[in-house]
């Protein structure tokens, strides 16, 4: 039997402001969508009938079933089977309750499907859309602790797992499809999204990472960013390996700041040793991801000096460095011709 | 190796900086809270009775009323749950006489304890809690145990289901069993029960004491309204006559106490305990606590370091468990120990900034001092926060900037949305279609 609620024309919305005008078809509350009730003092709220016509408590969930107006649906009890249950409201108060019968406390909420939860998560990566930071999915994973019990851990585990991986490798190292330790069991990942859905999370940034058995080791299905849109900005082995180089320079050139002033030979020595750094940067190999960078050469160098470059800053040298960094083995198109 | 004939050689090294001279560390830096893991501790021993009798049974005496309890302004019938706004009576304790033995018994009642009361205004009923009171046994200093990860545990542990003084004598009406205890039968009768409605399961154990005339335990076998069936015939009739009681008791191997029984009483170091194994209800829809009297006591928490923030260097798992537990109930041990020094095989250090609490907040204030160090890379919340998210992205971002030049990253978790919420919480009426 379907339930009448009827609300009143004003509520508290969630962020505590009173006497807002309550419109369930402006909510968009529609059919299919869980009705949560609650009442202090009354258990069960609704009983049923089972299957000896026996009156029972009901312990399945409500539906709305029909939206009349602004303040008035109509909802049903469904069964753990998803059969519709016959409840009706329970009359009976225990001890000591002092409810009134019929006024309870509802909310409604809209179950998300897995094509709008993808959605939610995507649009979570587009507003980060920066290549510094990574959304690593899935939100939760299992560990079997030192008792071999499982336990739930969220996601920010497989974070510290994903850093101590990457700092493990050097800077260049691509992690699409490097295994790492991580949870013994993923949540919300391959085996809850289809392929097509986790194509969705990786092409918005999110750095979607899966796994092939429970306790195999875990790895990126694509090392992105959440900056999607620029290919060497959505790729986390070049935005680190362009780090590194930075980082290196810094402290290649620091010991020789304020020290020294602007002459021709400082410059001269600032770009021989920029250009021996790259030299180094290019020569030294390591396997799978090769060296750090693929080229680089100093373009050039200039400062406030002997009258010339006035549009610079006095006391600034500009160190322009060009630099092709490696690119990860994502694709190939083999072409295959028949004779 | 090949033979070399002593001698004089110079090897000509054609030096170049090149980057491992200058190899810059890119550390992951886990942030967050860093918590003292007790598992499992006894807080109480098995030992002998009575002392692990927590309860007496007050629920089946009669007792009077003290003077100043009256403020509950009793009406017959009602069972009045005591709340942490009452006050009880100038003295907190009211003393009970116990109808049958005449023993006066002090009675400190706290919250959650309930009183009815008969139609003379004097209690009919007691459900006191079986209270334990113990300390957190390790704290470090400054610590706050989390109340919502304390477990409380009884282990080996008797639970008293039933404990009636009457219906175990038999009743006979000429020469025909109705009652109670009639050696040579395998069940037993008693009409004024529903041991259905109370809840009486298989495996259950009834108990009869000798002095009652009885031989002691009968395991149940089967269960129906009135009757009880046992594993083993009865051994000895309970002669009719006084009025002998009997007690049904249920064991558990380990039993964890509701949180809702300790929540309200955990303070910054004790812990006080209502040790019940369940409440049920009786046929007027009344609670019926079933209380422990015995088992040992375990409890696990844990708590948050207040003496253990800041940032801290680490070079291997082992280091990080010399000094905090590697347990999931403390994420940035095991975050540490099980994620990132498990990934890395302990080949490269890492840092932790432990955080004073476990706040978006502090999440927040870490990243101030976090700008200031240039070793960090990797930066890892151990939230899920969409506060603590978008602020560590936010300082990534402006860390990387050239003004500053601290190039670093982030690496981040968000908790999957499967429900939105488009009405909240509101307050309505309902009628069943008609």
């Amino acid at each position: 039997m379907a339930i009448v609620v009827t609300l009143p024309q004003t509520y508290t919305d969630e962020t505590g402001t009173p006497g807002v005008v309550l419109d369930l078809l402006d909510m968009q509350v529609a059919i299919g969508d869980e009705v949560i009730a609650l009442a202090a003092g009354v258990d069960p709220i609704f009983t049923t009938k089972d299957a000896l016509d026996v009156e029972v408590a009901f312990t399945g969930k409500l539906y709305v079933t029909q939206v009349v107006s602004e303040q008035v649906f109509h909802m049903e009890g469904y069964n753990a089977d998803g059969t519709v249950a016959l409840i009706k409201i329970n009359t009976t108060v225990k001890a000591g309750a002092t409810i009134n019968v019929g006024t309870v406390t509802y909310q409604i909420v809209h179950l998300l499907s897995r094509n709008d939860q993808v959605a939610d998560v995507a649009a979570v990566a587009t507003a980060f859309g920066s290549k510094r930071v990574n959304l690593v999915w899935p939100d939760a994973g299992i560990v079997i602790d030192d008792q071999g019990n499982e336990q739930l851990v969220n996601g920010t585990f497989l974070c510290a797992a994903l850093a101590g991986a990457k700092s493990a490798y050097p800077a260049q190292q691509s992690f699409t499809n490097l295994g790492f330790p991580g949870p013994y069991k993923l949540r919300h990942s391959n085996d809850y999204f289809t392929k097509l859905q986790m194509d969705d999370l990786s092409a918005a940034g999110v750095n979607v990472v899966v796994q092939d058995a429970d306790g195999a080791q875990v790895y990126s299905r694509h090392q992105r960013t959440t900056d999607a849109a620029v290919f060497e900005n959505s790729e986390l082995s070049i935005v680190t390996a362009v780090d590194k180089v930075s980082l290196d320079l810094i402290e290649t050139i620091k010991p020789f700041m304020g020290k020294y002033n602007i002459t021709q030979n400082f410059l001269n020595l600032v770009d021989e040793m920029s250009t021996q750094y790259l030299f180094s940067a290019k020569s030294q190999q390591a396997p799978m991801c090769g060296s750090l960078i693929v080229d680089g050469k100093v373009e050039g160098i200039r400062a406030q000096f002997n009258g010339q470059n006035l549009d610079l800053a006095p006391g600034v040298i500009e160190l322009t460095i060009g630099c092709e960094f490696p690119k990860p083995a994502n694709y190939v198109n083999i072409k295959l011709l028949i004779s | 190796m090949a033979y070399l004939l002593p001698g004089v050689r110079v090897e000509q090294i054609l030096r170049r900086p090149n980057a491992n001279l200058v190899e810059v560390d890119m550390l992951p830096t886990i942030v967050g809270p860093v918590y003292r893991v007790v598992r499992n501790r006894k807080m109480r021993s098995q030992g002998t009775l009575p002392i692990y009798r927590f309860i007496a049974n007050w629920d089946v005496f009669t007792v009077a009323l003290c003077p100043g309890a009256a403020i509950l302004r009793p009406r017959t019938g009602d069972f009045y749950t005591i709340t942490n706004t009452d006050t009880i009576a100038p003295t907190a304790a009211i003393s009970v006489n116990v109808g049958t033995v005449g023993v006066p018994v002090n009675v400190s009642l706290k919250a959650g304890d309930s009183v009815m009361f008969d139609g003379t205004a004097w209690i009919k009923k007691v459900t006191m809690g079986p209270v334990y009171t113990f300390g957190f046994p390790i704290l470090d200093p400054g610590a706050k145990p989390d109340p919502n990860s304390t477990e409380i545990w009884l282990k080996d542990a008797w639970a008293e289901w039933i404990s009636t003084t009457t219906g175990a004598n038999l009743a006979v009406a000429g020469t025909v069993y109705q009652s109670g205890f009639l050696a040579g039968q395998n069940f037993f009768v008693d009409k004024t029960r529903n041991f259905l409605q109370d809840g009486v399961k298989i495996g259950d154990r009834l108990w009869v004491g000798e002095v009652k005339g009885g031989n002691g335990y009968y395991i149940i076998d089967k269960v129906e309204q009135n009757t009880l069936y046992f594993r083993n015939d009865v051994y000895k009739t309970i002669p009719a006559g006084a009025a002998v009681g009997y007690s049904i008791l249920r064991f558990y191997s380990a039993f964890q106490i509701d949180s809702l029984d300790y929540l309200t009483y955990v303070t910054t170091d004790t812990v006080e305990v209502d040790i019940f194994a369940h409440v049920t209800y009786d046929q007027n829809n009344n609670p019926v606590s079933h209380p422990f009297y015995s088992g040992e006591v375990e409890v696990s928490y844990r708590a948050l370091r207040a003496d253990f923030v800041g940032l801290k260097r680490y070079v291997s798992s082992l280091e990080v468990e010399a000094v905090m537990e590697n347990d999931v109930w403390n994420p940035m041990g095991f975050a540490l120990c099980r994620g990132t020094f498990a990934a890395n095989g302990n080949a490269r250090p890492a840092l932790a900034y432990c955080l004073a609490e476990d706040t978006d907040s502090a999440y927040i204030d870490a990243l101030a001092e976090l700008a200031t160090y240039k070793k960090t890379y990797i930066l890892v919340p151990l939230t899920q926060s969409s506060q603590v998210t978008n602020a560590f992205a936010a300082h990534v971002v402006h860390m990387s900037e050239q003004a500053s030049s601290y190039f670093r990253i982030a690496m981040v978790s968000r908790k999957l949305t499967t429900q939105k919420t488009l009405l909240p919480t509101t307050i309505g009426t309902m009628t069943n279609l008609v």
